[in-house]
């Protein structure tokens, strides 16, 4: 449905006379979208980049829908007197799309479990305040009276699937609450069918993709057909595919069937495209709940929740601080522009305008964290890889097929691809933890197979995904001492370097906590720590911001750099486009075991090489994006950052809008 | 290792509903428990390989737990043989110690090890040839507590995930140069497989807790009689088969009841 001219109209006077635009009550979302979208039109004329053209509201309409979750001053510790939710106030309307933002550890989880009773119910806690969902207090109930109303999947695809086949998995609930069989076969049929499974009936889940395995953790509780759905991170762990898989059927399940979805999220770049509602956390509190393009116009406090901004978001909060004193002469009751096709169909009328003049020279390489240049083809090979093959079982298919590649010392190479490309197991081969079936792997001129693993853990570290299976020992500073031991250094040598790569870490003030005290991101910088004190020549990062929060993913990325520039070589793995095209200057595109291009990063990210990406379910990074579509208006095609388009669109200089430390 | 699957439906005896094939290993276990008669004992295991190849179960899984079950055998054989405490006759004598090898003590210490290669040998034709839902689904139409069955079939999921676990921290081990495989026998325990108890342990709580969170929200434990999709009912096969499996059993019972109590097997005999 259109947005109606004259909404627009009288959107842009209140905007004009810098008056308030009133807004529905909280349930009426569509009113509030057009009107936010038609004030974005007011906001973009007034710093140049005209209107937004046609608007697709998603939601049907919502204001009419009664209250289904009411939380009135939550209090909630796991421990006495510790308290981690600290007075949550929070009401969510039937049917409406929830998403929960905020750092590592302010609590999302923690409010998820309060939903079905998980907490304080099973898991036990400090509680306080009143929590009503779906007219019953969840704290009051046993669980499984609250799962008739609330299904519940968690972060880990892995850990909720229990069952050995998916059908039996799906039935699971419908049979605890003595649903009769003939009932179950049928809801099955009507899960699967819903989250697109239904050919998978008979397979076992541990056969599925991620994204597939998350989709029958959300069948698996709507075969009871609950009202709410919450959701804690269920994308955290997933390819670009495998998110997209999710977050459809989470649209599906909201818009189809009028299901209310409350999920917690690190992911903006999806969320944004779908919820109803973001609701902030920080310091155990909400500070922001509102439509998304409303919370996503106010930069400063998302980055002080350390919650991710949507590059377009990031790029309209930036446009409007260089407009200055003309964009605030319309208040604060502005929303920032998150979708591609507007920002596209804005910045086209502001050049046709005449008020945005794309800077044909702009300035490449602002924001981004490693020089245009790519080393020099005369530079000193560190790895070679020569037609590696790999396959897991005799029977199985290759996990990799003829694989080449050379990394050069001092090169950061980003590797994409969807899961099961063949990335992970390609850099264990290059460790050591497997060996190619055919093939060769030298590192510094040696092959790799006539090394022992002292040898490979001197030339190659390998940081993997998730930091808990790689700390074992009692401190931090014995966590990294373990490897120099193995390498057989002196004692002195060995306490030297501990106390040099914990003050690279930033983590001197924890030289003897038990590593599992320590916050998810900095048990992750202390594995990378472990590895980093024995000085490898190449140092792999697996997925290094899995789960992690704004300042978690860039202080992480960051830290590599760091390593960087002292002399050491960086291959990153990651499904985050952005960070690739922030940190990397070259990069490897996997697919279907095999390399399909290795290349630039800026080159691989641009239109010539969408088609590769594509087949492999990626794309470039929103930004570049947004360039690639406005190619006929004369704005330049490789941009890779907010930073370098802002440069592009406006000619202004911004060296950096990441600050994380 | 390749995970171990469940084909539902390749044999008869993966068709055989789960509450035939619990009886029949139960009776089979309990018979092999009571029984020293080490004839029976090979007869039974005998047996058991007729339903592996009956149940098309690749063989090759049988040399792992051969292997296992024969060594322990081995060691109760020898330990019996030297010091069994009732013993009569004295085969011969070892060369340089010169301690006597008890014929009574061979064959009760082989017995014990024809009873665990028994068990050994049987107890896969249950768990190989039964989805864990029709496994815990016949534990439960047995009046075995729900509660119970779950769990105990919640513990054969944590085999797989118990072996992931300590792959994951030794390949980590590994990457800082601390190679387990290289080590001499006692460096490996006390600092290859030691050090690994704490992660191995709190990565299993965290992934249990997330488990029971799992299963909490779909409502187990709820006080309603429990519904089960799989169809476990007793087919005419079913009924053929414990027909023919009891007969077995009868047979089995009769050749330990006249043994009598005073015998182990037919063939040592106490005073």
């Amino acid at each position: 449905m259109l947005a109606h001219p004259t909404g627009c109209l009288v959107s842009s006077v209140y905007g004009f006379c810098g008056v308030r635009q009133p807004r529905g009550d909280q349930g009426n979302v569509r009113l509030s979208t057009d009107a936010w979208r038609c004030q974005l039109n007011t906001v973009h004329y007034a710093i140049g980049l005209g209107s937004t053209g046609g608007i697709q509201p998603r939601k049907r309409a919502l204001k009419d829908a009664s209250t289904i979750i009411s939380i009135e001053k939550l209090v909630f510790g796991y421990l006495e007197n510790k308290p981690v939710l600290k007075g949550i106030d929070l009401e969510v309307k039937e049917g409406e799309y929830i998403a929960i933002m905020g750092a590592n550890g302010v609590g999302k989880t923690t409010l998820c479990l309060h939903m079905n009773g998980i907490l304080p119910v099973v898991l036990g806690g400090e509680f306080g305040g009143s929590i009503l969902v779906a007219g019953k207090a969840p704290n009051e109930n046993p669980v499984y009276n609250n799962a008739l109303d609330v299904g519940m999947v968690l972060q880990d695809p892995d850990a909720q699937l229990f069952s050995t086949t998916v059908e039996t998995e799906v039935a699971f609930a419908a049979e605890n609450h003595g649903v009769p069989r003939d009932e179950i076969i049928k809801q099955i049929d009507w899960s699967l069918g819903v989250v697109r499974l239904s050919e998978y009936k008979d397979s076992t889940p541990s056969d599925l993709s991620g994204g597939q395995k998350q989709r029958l953790a959300i069948a698996s509780n709507l075969v009871i057909r609950p009202k709410i759905m919450v959701l804690d991170e269920p994308t955290s762990q997933l390819d670009p595919l495998g998110n997209s898989e999710v977050f459809a059927t989470l649209r599906d399940l909201n818009e189809e069937f009028g299901m209310t979805i409350l999920v917690a999220t690190h992911m903006s770049d999806e969320i944004v495209h779908f919820a109803d509602r973001i609701v902030v956390l920080n310091d155990g509190k909400v500070v922001s709940n509102d439509f998304p393009a409303k919370v996503f116009r106010h930069v400063p406090v998302l980055k002080k929740a350390y919650v991710p901004i949507p590059e377009l978001a990031e790029l309209d909060y930036q446009l409007r601080e260089l407009a200055g004193e003309r964009a605030q002469v319309y208040g604060e009751d502005q929303s920032a522009n998150t979708e591609l096709d507007e920002e596209v169909a804005a910045i086209r009328k502001g050049i046709q305008e005449g008020l945005v003049r794309p800077n044909r020279n702009f300035r490449k390489g602002l924001g981004r964290s490693v020089s245009e240049e790519l080393v020099a083809e005369d530079a000193e090979t560190v790895l070679e890889i020569k037609n590696v093959d790999f396959r897991y079982y005799e029977d199985d298919p290759l996990a990799l097929e003829d694989v080449n590649l050379s990394v050069r010392k001092g090169e950061v190479v980003g590797i994409i691809g969807q899961n099961g490309a063949g990335k992970t197991t390609l850099m264990k081969c290059i460790t050591g933890i497997l060996t190619p079936s055919r093939g060769s792997i030298r590192i510094l001129g040696t092959d790799l197979a006539q090394m022992d693993a002292i040898g490979v853990a001197k030339r190659v570290g390998l940081i993997l995904q998730h930091p808990d299976n790689q700390l074992f020992e009692m401190s931090a500073a014995e966590e990294i001492g373990f490897a120099l031991k193995n390498l057989k250094l002196e004692e002195s040598e060995i306490q030297h370097r501990v106390d040099e790569t914990l003050k690279l870490v930033g983590l001197e003030g924890e030289r003897e906590t038990y590593p599992f005290n320590l916050g998810m991101a900095d048990r992750r910088k202390l594995a990378v720590a472990a590895i980093y004190a024995m000085h490898p020549e190449i140092l792999i990062f697996d997925e290094p911001t899995t789960g992690q929060d704004y300042r978690g993913r860039y202080q992480l990325c960051d830290l590599a750099l760091r390593l960087h520039k002292l002399g050491t070589t960086i291959l990153m793995i990651s499904h985050d486009m952005t960070l690739i095209a922030r940190y990397t200057k070259r990069t490897v595109v996997m697919g279907k075991a095999k390399i399909l291009l290795d290349a630039a990063t800026r080159e691989v990210f641009s239109g010539k090489n969408r088609a590769i990406l594509e087949s492999t379910f990626l794309s470039p990074p929103p930004i570049a994006r947004l360039a690639q579509s406005l190619q006929g208006d004369g704005v330049p095609q490789d941009v890779l950052t907010v930073e370098e388009a802002l440069n592009a669109l406006t000619g202004e200089v911004v060296e950096n809008i990441v600050q994380v430390w | 290792m390749k995970p171990r699957r469940i084909y539902g439906t390749e044999s008869v005896i993966h068709r055989l509903s789960p509450i035939s094939k619990l009886i029949a290993v139960f009776l089979f276990w309990g018979t092999a428990m009571i029984s020293f008669n080490p004839p029976l004992l090979a007869t039974m295991i005998a047996f058991a390989l007729l339903i592996w190849v009956f149940a098309r179960m690749p063989l090759r899984d049988l040399r792992p737990l051969l292997a296992v079950s024969f060594s322990i055998g081995l060691m109760f054989t020898i330990f019996n043989a030297l010091v069994f405490f009732n013993a009569k006759t004295i085969l011969f004598h070892l060369p340089v110690l010169g301690w006597p090898v008890y014929r009574e003590g061979l064959i009760f210490g082989g017995g014990i090890g024809l009873k665990i290669m028994a068990v050994v040998v049987a107890t896969p034709i249950l768990t190989q040839t039964t989805p864990m839902p029709s496994f815990m689904a016949g534990l439960a139409k047995m009046k075995v507590p729900y509660k119970l069955a779950f769990t105990l079939g919640t513990a054969f999921r944590l085999v797989p995930l118990v072996t992931q676990t300590f792959k994951d921290i030794t390949e980590s081990q590994k990457m800082r140069g601390h190679d387990v495989k290289r080590m001499k026998l006692r460096d490996k325990v006390m600092k290859g497989y030691f050090p690994l108890f704490v992660p191995l342990v709190l990565t299993l709580l965290r992934r249990s807790q997330d488990l029971d969170i799992a299963v909490e929200s779909r409502a187990f434990g709820a006080p309603t009689k429990r519904t089960f999709l799989v169809d476990i009912g007793l087919k005419p096969r079913d009924w053929v088969f414990l027909t023919l499996f009891l007969v077995a059993f009868s047979a089995a019972l009769y050749i330990i009841l006249l043994g009598g109590g005073e015998t182990i097997g037919s063939l040592v005999h106490f005073q």
